[in-house]
């Protein structure tokens, strides 16, 4: 059971600490966004570079690249500016607003945030002047549009560390710098994405199939209604808490029909004992 | 309780608005135009907003007061339902609410004077005729008071109609605002209950059925007339036993006098509902029960159904009259 997290980071001095947080390594790909992984497989990230299309393509290209599960959390943290908080403080973005299609989105808290929350701008060349109490990026509205439709509103996060008041078109500050306004809030992500990370695995219990079910549908030849069947079945005989009662006389039936028939049978005499539960 | 407060354009600055942000002054306060926009979006998961739900505080454009579906009543011919809450605080893996939205938030419609007019358009559609008005259909009608002050406001609108009729439908304990204050005899405080293993597994975050009936007895001798709402009945090993201690329980505690009415209904899900439900939580014991596909409604085999039902209405005919029952589900299609 492992939980997965995948990392969407517009630039590489922006990976830095998360990649030497989790041991990430470089990872080849067929595609022009440079990815990293953790040795477990559990930790994924994308360097997109700057912008809406790179967002969103570097989304999508992670998602196949590293074959992320429907369990997957999705994060993207980076600097972005804010007219007047202080360079340095952080926050979780929980309302997006686009600025070219003016849509808005809202991500959503199931676990105490890594920060306070902020709302994000979303524009397609960088402010000069920033308005309003709210954080100014160039990709986050497009991944939360592609993250989101790969996982749930619930499984993505977006958290923005503050790098200036307003930048010019090619300005942006120094890498190392970058570097060290993300090092310096690394405890709070890294206890953010352990609660995120508990989320990620109760997903994947929800969504797994139920005991027994590869081997036997491997085992038995299947129709694709028997395989619903199966999976409806056992999913019910887990629930009931009978399963080692089918592993015990599975492997006696004849066939797939035969199967399906026994399993059927045998939960007719079962009711469920509420005290035990 | 709540972190987060979603609060429409239109009632930012209501003064049942401000109360509640008030309130919350440690919540995060996040503005937004219409509930829609966070509310029951695609891609959303009901099982993990659950954790965390946020409140939204939201204003209610249209259908404020609805026909009950026919069969749905507790004695009135005519019988009307409305939501100025949707969801609930507890968390009964048999409730539909959990397949209806994709959201677990708490949406709030705090224009309340709008569902009162509502209700006088009914009415006087209905003039001189008793009206019935059921409050706890997407919510609980009294667990989240302390936040809604819903109860406290809609007491004296009914007391000032007189051919309104209303039922309170709730596992809440919080009934201060009915305890201070004289029983309206129109007003009927309906309880919903399972035998108290069944609660214990799968009602959570509910007050104990223990608790519940203290409730009501504390509510009857004060005077408010009492609904029993045995829905669903839940089958399980020993449920003749469970259902005949519950209804020990409750009988030796709430004066049969107080009793106004007593439903039961049998656990029942539109089919793509139950498939969802299912999905958020295969691993619920519910669900794991024998279910049948009756017309394009998941439930029990009928004859478990029925026998539960005349099995409950034997019993009950013990404690109360036959002219008490009455049926609050939707009839079969």
């Amino acid at each position: 059971m492992s939980a997965a997290v995948r990392w969407v980071v517009a630039l590489a001095c922006e990976s830095i600490p998360i990649r030497e947080t989790w041991a990430l390594h470089a990872v080849k790909s067929a595609t022009p966004y440079p990815m990293f992984c953790s040795d477990d497989g559990m930790h994924w990230l994308v360097v997109s570079g700057v912008g809406r299309i790179h967002a969103a393509a570097a989304t999508m290209a992670l998602h196949l690249v590293s074959g992320a599960p429907k369990h997957a959390v999705w994060i993207n943290l980076g600097i972005a500016g804010h007219k007047h908080l202080a360079v340095g403080m952080a926050r979780s973005i929980h309302k997006i607003n686009d600025s070219a299609t003016d849509r808005v989105f809202f991500p959503v808290d199931v676990i105490e945030p890594a920060f306070d929350g902020a709302v994000l701008n979303t524009v397609d060349s960088p402010a000069e002047s920033l308005s309003g109490d709210a954080f100014y990026d160039m990709e986050g509205a497009a991944f939360f549009q592609v993250a989101s439709r790969l996982s749930s509103a619930e499984r993505v996060a977006l958290l923005k560390v503050v790098s200036d008041h307003g930048a010019r078109a090619g300005e942006f500050p120094a890498k190392a710098f970058v570097s060290q306004l993300i090092s310096a809030h690394m405890p709070s992500i890294r206890g953010f994405i352990q609660r995120l990370e508990s989320v990620s695995v109760e997903e994947y219990t929800r969504l797994e199939e139920p005991p027994l079910f590869h081997r036997l549908a491997q085992q038995f030849s299947l129709s694709a209604t028997h395989r619903i069947q199966l999976r409806d079945l056992l999913r019910r005989h887990a629930a009931m808490n009978s399963v080692d009662e089918v592993a015990s006389w599975a492997d006696e039936c004849a066939s797939g029909r035969a199967l399906i028939g026994r399993l059927r049978t045998s939960l007719e005499d079962k009711t469920v004992d509420w005290r035990v539960i | 309780m709540i972190s987060t407060i979603y609060v429409e354009d239109a009632v930012r600055t209501h003064p049942r608005t401000r109360e509640i942000i008030a309130r919350f002054d440690s919540a995060t306060v996040i503005d937004i135009e219409r509930y829609g926009e966070v509310f029951n979006r695609k891609n959303q998961n009901f099982r993990l907003q659950k954790k965390r739900p946020a409140l939204i505080i939201a204003r209610k454009h249209a259908g404020h007061v609805l026909a009950t579906p026919p069969g749905y009543g507790i004695g009135g011919l005519h019988n009307y339902y409305f939501s100025h809450l949707l969801n609930c605080l507890y968390d009964c893996r048999y409730c539909f609410l959990q397949g209806m939205y994709r959201s677990a938030h708490y949406v709030l419609f705090v224009n309340y004077d709008d569902f009162v007019s509502a209700m006088d358009d009914v009415l006087s559609r209905h003039e001189g005729e008793s009206v019935y008005f059921f409050s706890g259909y997407d919510c609980d009608s009294l667990a989240l008071e302390s936040i809604t002050g819903f109860a406290e406001y809609i007491l004296p609108v009914i007391r000032a109609r007189p051919h309104a009729w209303l039922e309170l439908r709730t596992k809440s304990i919080q009934t201060r605002p009915l305890l201070d204050v004289e029983p309206c005899a129109r007003t009927v405080v309906a309880f919903s209950l399972t035998p108290s293993e069944v609660a214990n597994a799968i009602e959570h975050k509910t007050p104990s059925v223990a608790r519940r009936i203290a409730q009501m007895a504390k509510l009857a001798q004060h005077g408010w007339p009492i609904g029993l709402r045995f829905d669903p009945l839940i089958t399980g090993v020993d449920w003749r036993g469970q259902y005949d201690r519950l209804f020990d329980a409750v009988f030796k505690e709430v004066p049969s006098e107080q009793i106004h009415s007593v439903s039961y209904g049998p656990l029942r899900f539109p089919k793509a509902m139950h498939r969802d439900i299912v999905r958020l939580y295969p691993d619920s014991p519910l669900f794991a029960e024998k279910m049948e596909n009756d017309a394009g409604m998941i439930a029990y085999p009928s004859t478990l159904e029925e026998e539960m039902a005349a099995f409950c209405e034997e019993r009950l005919l013990h404690y109360v009259p036959k002219t008490v029952f009455f049926q609050c589900t939707p009839e079969k299609a």
